[in-house]
C-alpha cells in the first residue's frame, strides 16, 4: 500500500520531485495563502507522513483526523512548540525538525535587527523615503554603538552562541548568558553564566534566544523590564509569546528600556493597529530570521530525510526526541 | 582643557557643536562665530561669515574651495574638517597658501564599520521590503522561500580599499563564517593577515566576490570607478554596498544594473547629491536599499569627532602640530 504524504507548504521546483518519488502518494499544497485548520484536518486524513510548518498547529484534533497509521511529522523548523509533543509520543509518532542548520542565518538577521533598533536604520529609511533627509544637525538620527556595552544573552543554544561569536569583533564588552545549565561553548568569546536577574541588570543589549516552553512563555514582563537598564535594548527572536506584549509597550513609552526589536510577534503577522507598531522605538520584522535561500532550502532537505527515514520506520536523522 | 595663544583668533563654526566640543572650544579663548541655524550652511553663508578668520572648523558642506579660500583672506591659518573624508576641501590651494588642515580619522572607524554592517544586512535580507510587508499588514503568501534573502556564510567578500573602515568591516565578517575575504588597495597590507584577506586586482575581485564592499577614498583615481563596465564584471547575484562617498559610484549605470539582472542589490550609505531629489530613480528599486549618511552617527562618535576637531583647530591656531593633519 502506498504511503500517503501530505505536505502543508510549497517546494521550491529543485527538490519537489525529490518528495514526489517518495510515494505515489504525495500531496503538496500549492498557490498563496495559509493552510487552514480546515483544510490541514481534511488532508491529514489516512496520512501516513505530514510535513509542515511552525505556522501549522499539529494537536489532539489533527492526529485524530489523521488515523491510526500517521508514523512521522516533519515539522520545516527548529521550534516544536505548534506540536503536541506529549501526545505524539503516547502514539508512537515520530517527530523531525531542523537544528542547527538555521543557525547561521539566524545570526545573520538577528545582528540585523540588532543594527537597525541601535543604529535607528528604520527611521533612516523612513527619512530617505520622505525626502526628509536633513536638517543638518549634527546629532540627527545618531544611534548608540555597541562598542564596550554589555551583552546579555538569554539561552545559549546553536543560535545564542551563533550570535555571541558574530559579536566578538564589534568590539562588544562582556557577553553574558543565562540559562538552564552553564555551557562549555562559552569559552568561545569569553561568555559568563549568571542568573536571569543579573543578566538583566547588567545588560545594555538583552537577546531573547530561548524556546518557547511553559517556563519561558511570558518570562519578559512588567517585573523584568522594571530590572532592566532605562538605556537599555531587547531584542527577541524566540517566539512572540516569551514576551508580554502590554508590558513591552508600556517599558518602552515609560522609558523603562530605551528601544526594543522583534522578528516574532503575537500573532504572525502583526495587525498594523497594533500599539507597538506606531512606536518609533520598536523594531519589527515579518519572521524572517532563517529566510535566507541556502538556509531553506537546506531545511527542506533536512526534513527530506527526516520524512524518508521516518517512512522506513527507521530513526530519524535529526529528531525531537 | 586646552589654550589659544592668540587672544584675538576669531574662527567660523559652520554648525552648532555638542556641549563637550562647545566646552573645549569656548574655555580655548578663541572668538567664535558659531551658526546655530538648523538649516544647511549654504556657500554665501560662509563666504560671508569667514572674512578675516584665522581659524574654520567645518563639516562636509559646502565645499572648501578657491573662491572660499579667497573670502577669508591671508588670516586664515587652519581649517578643520569633522569627517575623515577631505574630498571637499581643495587641499592643494591650502597647501599652497600654508593652511593646515586636520580631520577625524580611527575615531569614527567603528561607526561606520558598524553602519556598512548593518547596511550590508538590511540589504542582504531584503528588509526594505520586510518593512512594507509590515506597514501593509499583507499576509505571508506562505511560500517557503517568501522574502528569502542571502546568506553571508560560505560567501566570498570583495572589499575595496583595505584602509581602517575596510580593515574593520573585514574582520567583523570575518567571524559569520564567510569563505573568502578579498581586497583590493593601492598596496598590499600586512594587517589583512588579521582576516585572512586575499590582495586581489579590481577585476578579479569583481569577478569573483558575491559581496563588494566599497571603503575607498574619494580621489580622481577612484571617481565613478563603479560605472558599467564594472557592474558588468559583478556576479548577476551580487550585493553592492557602498559608504564611502557618493561619487565613487555612477548612479545611472547602477540604475541600469539593478534593473536589468546585472547584480542583485544595493546598499547606499552615500550618494550624489545628499540628500538624494524626493523622486530620483533609485528610490524606486526595491533592491536598493539608501540610508541618509549615517555611517558616523552614533552620539558617542559624534561627541569624539567634534572634540578631535576642536583639538585640531586650536593646535592650527598656536600653529602647533594638529593631531590629526591632511598632510
Amino acid at each position: 500500500m502506498a504511503k500517503r504524504i501530505y505536505i502543508a507548504t510549497d517546494l521550491p521546483d529543485g527538490v519537489k520531485q525529490k518528495f514526489l518519488n517518495l510515494s505515489s502518494e504525495v500531496k503538496i499544497k500549492d498557490g498563496d495563502g495559509i493552510v487552514s485548520k480546515e483544510q490541514l484536518l481534511e488532508n491529514v486524513v489516512g496520512c501516513h507522513a505530514l510535513v509542515c510548518t511552525f505556522k501549522d498547529t499539529v494537536d489532539v484534533d489533527v492526529l485524530n483526523a489523521a488515523g491510526p497509521q500517521l508514523k512521522v511529522i516533519c515539522t520545516i523548523s527548529v521550534g516544536y512548540d505548534h506540536i503536541d509533543v506529549a501526545e505524539c509520543k503516547k502514539r508512537n509518532i515520530m517527530i523531525g525538525h531542523t537544528p542547527g542548520v538555521l543557525s547561521d542565518a539566524v545570526a545573520e538577521l538577528t545582528i540585523g535587527l540588532l543594527l537597525t533598533t541601535t543604529r535607528r536604520l528604520a527611521e533612516g529609511l523612513d527619512a530617505v523615503k520622505r525626502g526628509e533627509w536633513g536638517p543638518f544637525s549634527l546629532m540627527w538620527l545618531c544611534g548608540t554603538q555597541l562598542s564596550g556595552r554589555t551583552i546579555g544573552i538569554v539561552g545559549l543554544g546553536k543560535i545564542g552562541l551563533a550570535i555571541a561569536e558574530r559579536l566578538v569583533p564589534f568590539g562588544v564588552g562582556r557577553i553574558i548568558y543565562s540559562g538552564r545549565t552553564e555551557k562549555s561553548e562559552a569559552s568561545k568569546f569569553n561568555g559568563t553564566f549568571v542568573d536571569f536577574t543579573e543578566l538583566l541588570q547588567e545588560s545594555d543589549i538583552v537577546i531573547i534566544c530561548c524556546a518557547l516552553t511553559p517556563e519561558t512563555k511570558g518570562l519578559f514582563n512588567q517585573e523584568t523590564f522594571s530590572k532592566m537598564k532605562n538605556t537599555s535594548i531587547m531584542i527577541n527572536i524566540s517566539r512572540g509569546p516569551v514576551v508580554n506584549q502590554d508590558d513591552l509597550y508600556t517599558a518602552l513609552t515609560t522609558g523603562q528600556i530605551q528601544a526594543a526589536g522583534l522578528d516574532v510577534t503575537t500573532p504572525e503577522p502583526f495587525p498594523t493597529d497594533h500599539p507597538l507598531m506606531k512606536l518609533k522605538n520598536c523594531v519589527i520584522f515579518p519572521h524572517i530570521g532563517s529566510a535566507t535561500v541556502d538556509t531553506r532550502t537546506e531545511m527542506i532537505m533536512r526534513s527530506f530525510y527526516n520524512l524518508q527515514a521516518g517512512l522506513k520506520g527507521e530513526r530519524l536523522p535529526f529528531s525531537v526526541y | 582643557m586646552i589654550q589659544c595663544n592668540k587672544s584675538n583668533s576669531r574662527v567660523l563654526v559652520t554648525r552648532d557643536l555638542p556641549t563637550e566640543a562647545k566646552q573645549l572650544l569656548l574655555a580655548s579663548g578663541v572668538q567664535a562665530t558659531i551658526r546655530y541655524d538648523e538649516n544647511k550652511i549654504s556657500k554665501e553663508d560662509v563666504l560671508q561669515g569667514i572674512t578675516g578668520c584665522h581659524g574654520l572648523l567645518c563639516t562636509l558642506n559646502p565645499s572648501i574651495d578657491k573662491e572660499i579660500l579667497d573670502a577669508a583672506g591671508p588670516n586664515l591659518m587652519t581649517i578643520s574638517t569633522v569627517s575623515v573624508g577631505f574630498d571637499h576641501i581643495d587641499i592643494e590651494e591650502c597647501k599652497r597658501r600654508n593652511i593646515t588642515v586636520g580631520h577625524t580619522p580611527g575615531v569614527l572607524t567603528n561607526a561606520v564599520a558598524e553602519l556598512t554592517m548593518g547596511l550590508l544586512l538590511a540589504t542582504a535580507r531584503r528588509i526594505r521590503e520586510a518593512f512594507d510587508v509590515i506597514d501593509s499588514g499583507e499576509r505571508c503568501p506562505r511560500k517557503v522561500l517568501w522574502l528569502c534573502g542571502t546568506q553571508l556564510s560560505r560567501k566570498t567578500i570583495g572589499i575595496v580599499g583595505l584602509g581602517r573602515i575596510g580593515l574593520a568591516v573585514a574582520k567583523r565578517l570575518h567571524a559569520f563564517e564567510v569563505d573568502k575575504i578579498l581586497y583590493t588597495a593601492l598596496s598590499e597590507k600586512s594587517q589583512a593577515k588579521e582576516v585572512d584577506g586575499e590582495f586581489v586586482d579590481f577585476d578579479a575581485l569583481l569577478q569573483q566576490s558575491d559581496i563588494v564592499i566599497v571603503c575607498c577614498a574619494l580621489t580622481s583615481e577612484t571617481k565613478g570607478l563603479f560605472n558599467k563596465s564594472a557592474f558588468a564584471a559583478m556576479k548577476n547575484s551580487a550585493i553592492f554596498i557602498n559608504t564611502s562617498r557618493g561619487s565613487v559610484v555612477n548612479q545611472e549605470d547602477l540604475y541600469e544594473a539593478l534593473t536589468s539582472n546585472q547584480i542583485r542589490a544595493a546598499g547606499l550609505d552615500v550618494t550624489t547629491p545628499e540628500p538624494l531629489p524626493t523622486d530620483h530613480p533609485l528610490k524606486k528599486l526595491k533592491n536598493c536599499v539608501i540610508f541618509p549618511h549615517l555611517g558616523s552617527a552614533t552620539i558617542e562618535t559624534r561627541n569624539e569627532m567634534w572634540t578631535t576637531a576642536v583639538r585640531n583647530l586650536i593646535a592650527g591656531l598656536n600653529n602647533e602640530p594638529l593631531p590629526c593633519p591632511v598632510y
